[in-house]
């Protein structure tokens, strides 16, 4: 009897899809919002701007949500997230990011958040990286990674998608995911060794 | 021997443990290499640096704020259009599984039951422990089966069916709702002959398909509950899942019948 009243509720059609659409967007929210987390993150790190970070985290969410329909279900959500992500950075949002030199070095060391002061300088670089920079040069010189390999390294190393997942958010194969990481790598420890070096934790 | 560009090209691959056949001459060339050696200790540190340095952020309150305020103003294209569905997209849950070793067997609806503290401790220790997506859990235990049956009425509009079957063999202990599948969810835990039954009547979601749930229940997160058995199929848009510790054929055979079940259930007058 209880079923058939609720036929009554759906005479108007109009009624009915706004119902849906309610429904919807709680099934979407409920699904995306514990990947709000893991999508600002990737966002922060990719664009390296708190504010350009948030906008570019809401248009993922609201675009994810205007293509919900198009979600293959039983595939991962969170990937097809990161995916709408770097599509949204690589189109709309590399243009905007710092330019590297507009982090110097000088800014970087006026107020160190974990200036240590621990140990000797040393001929070791994975040591004195470890040791010695701070965690704006470690944000520098992630930033001042070219687009492509930065978002290899956001999606692998802080998101932790495995090399599949983060070829698949990028669109591109698996190779060319284990070259762009080990070059952007490369990068950042010969640019947190000079950073160590200037510092004088590195001889 | 590989030599050093070989070795170079795999010191990435190898911090990530990505190495498989080449793993043992890769290892063989860092013994003599230093530089190497080196590498591969500086490409770790980078890792460990970005992981240890660069995960800890929040995002501000107002994000979420944000995504729901713009969702409100963007309807996306609806899928289906099919009255049924749309039935069922009001509904919020649809039926209880039962399982069953005996599956033609049902018996009377059990009288309210009475949990112990224990029992409620034991209950949020199990999930804490091995359910999946504890974070997003607002998993609320009641203490008898009428409160269950009021509080899901009440709070997310699901009507408890007849209790025309129940598991052989086995009493009810524990009626609770579960949010760790992206939405609440009645649980139904089953104990008697040393085994136990969890039923979970989930609204199907992507968030249960991310996780790896997809037909037939597969999820490691689910299906690797403490050597509990798990079955389950899609009906409709609810994914109708199990835990049980019996045996698989009878369980499974039973799974598959009950989407069949289900949907008699809904379309009955």
């Amino acid at each position: 009897m209880r079923r058939m009243a609720a036929l009554g509720f759906f005479t108007s059609q109009r009624e009915a899809r706004a119902l849906a659409a309610a429904e919807r967007r709680r099934e979407f929210e409920s699904i995306a919002r514990p990947c709000e987390r893991d999508i600002y993150l990737a966002s922060l790190r990719m664009t390296g701007c708190a504010e350009d970070a948030e906008d570019l985290a809401q248009e993922t969410f609201v675009r994810a949500y205007t293509h919900f329909h198009q979600f293959e279900r039983g595939t991962n959500f969170r990937a097809w997230l990161f995916r709408i992500l770097t599509t949204t950075f690589i189109n709309q949002y590399r243009k905007r990011t710092r330019e590297p030199s507009a982090v110097s070095y000088e800014e970087l060391v006026v107020e160190p958040s974990n200036d240590r002061g621990l140990g000797q300088p040393t001929v070791n670089p994975p040591e004195a990286m470890m040791n010695a920079v701070t965690d704006e040069q470690i944000e520098a010189a992630l930033l001042a990674l070219p687009e492509e390999f930065r978002a290899v390294v956001v999606l692998t190393d802080l998101s932790e998608l495995s090399y599949q997942e983060t070829a698949d958010a990028l669109g591109i194969p698996i190779g060319t995911v284990r070259s762009r990481l080990s070059r952007g790598r490369h990068q950042m420890a010969q640019q947190l060794a000079d950073y160590a070096r200037q510092r004088g934790w590195l001889t | 021997m590989i030599t050093c560009r070989e070795a170079q090209q795999l010191v990435s691959r190898a911090v990530d443990g990505d190495l498989a056949a080449e793993q043992a001459a890769f290892s063989e060339h860092l013994e003599h290499c230093p530089q190497c050696a080196q590498s591969l200790a500086e490409l770790q540190a980078v890792k460990s640096l970005l992981h240890q340095r660069l995960r800890s952020t929040t995002p501000p309150p107002s994000l979420w704020r944000r995504v729901t305020t713009q969702l409100k103003k963007t309807d996306p294209p609806v899928a289906t259009s099919n009255i049924s569905i749309k039935i069922s997209a009001l509904i919020i849950a649809t039926a209880v599984l039962a399982v069953t070793t005996t599956w033609s067997q049902y018996r009377p609806a059990p009288e309210p039951i009475a949990i112990t503290e224990e029992q409620v401790r034991d209950a949020w220790r199990l999930h804490h422990t091995r359910g999946p997506g504890c974070n997003t859990c607002q998993m609320r235990l009641v203490t008898d089966l009428q409160t269950a049956i009021d509080w899901l009425s009440d709070e997310i509009g699901y009507q408890v069916p007849p209790w025309d079957f129940h598991p052989e063999g086995l009493s009810l202990s524990t009626v609770m709702v579960c949010g760790c599948f992206g939405a609440k969810a009645p649980v139904f835990r089953y104990d008697g002959e040393g085994r136990s039954v969890w039923v979970y009547v989930l609204p199907a979601s992507d968030f249960i398909f991310s996780c790896g749930a997809a037909k037939g229940c597969q999820s490691p997160q689910i299906a690797d509950l403490g050597g509990f058995r798990a079955g389950g199929l899609l009906a409709d848009r609810y994914l109708l899942c199990a835990l049980s510790t019996l045996p698989t054929p009878k369980f499974d055979a039973y799974v598959r019948t009950l989407p069949g079940r289900i949907s008699a259930n809904l379309s009955a007058p």
